[in-house]
């Protein structure tokens, strides 16, 4: 598909019937899984939905001007905003928080895989979870 | 990030785009997206356990999401608990 064209899918159901996903590409993993390749990685990690934010972790290759990726590891609700989520859901905002998410580490020159290979899997990923809508971030 | 984007709405689920690079995501034309203006990279949500602003930045593009809007528009929003 070209650029000119944007894939666009209609939101069919009301925000508080949605559960929702986080799809991040600022380099968030569990401290227990393998850390980003600094060099450049195109591989993804699946995050468990009852993820608590002390068990993860930020690695990711860009220079802190381009990305200060030290935030983030103080907290990192400021780029996968787990607890917040939660707090909709309690709030009867949103329905759920998903079962998983899933996040990569951006800022890789490795782009022919990863649009061929990488974003591809993600989706699918998403799309045989139960999750209604993602939200993105990109650190 | 607008790639994986991409991808996602092609399947089928419909997406919204935190992005502080306004520029860089241009290019690409994600599906849904918000700005948040004057915010720093590693900032997407705001600030470390700046819950107030994580919230309104994350209600703030959840409701993005539900409204109609053009595809390919990136929204810029100020929020004023937010401080470079």
């Amino acid at each position: 598909m070209s650029r000119k064209a944007i894939p666009y899918t209609p939101v069919s159901k009301a925000l508080s019937d949605m559960t929702i996903m986080i799809v991040s590409t600022a380099g968030v993993h569990l401290k227990s899984q393998e850390p980003y390749n600094l060099k450049g990685d195109a591989t993804y990690r699946i995050i468990p939905g009852d993820v608590t934010v002390d068990a993860l972790t930020v690695t990711h290759g860009a220079p802190l001007h381009d990305y200060n990726w030290e935030e983030p590891r103080k907290d990192p609700n400021t780029v996968f905003p787990i607890d917040v989520l939660r707090e909709l859901v309690v709030a009867g905002e949103i329905k759920a928080v998903a079962e998983k998410h899933i996040t990569m580490m951006g800022y890789s020159l490795r782009l022919n895989e990863i649009v061929t290979n990488t974003a591809p899997a993600i989706a699918k990923e998403v799309d045989r979870s139960h999750a209604d809508a993602v939200i993105l971030t990109a650190g | 990030m607008v790639t994986v984007q991409r991808a996602i709405e092609m399947v089928g689920i419909p997406t919204v785009l935190i992005t502080l690079d306004k520029d860089q995501s241009s290019v690409m034309r994600p599906s849904r997206a918000i700005n948040p203006e004057g915010f720093q990279f590693g900032h997407s949500l705001g600030k470390p356990f700046d819950q107030v602003t994580h919230g309104a930045v994350l209600t703030a593009a959840l409701n993005r999401l539900i409204q109609k809007g053009e595809p390919g528009v990136i929204e810029t929003m100020a929020f004023s608990t937010y401080e470079a």
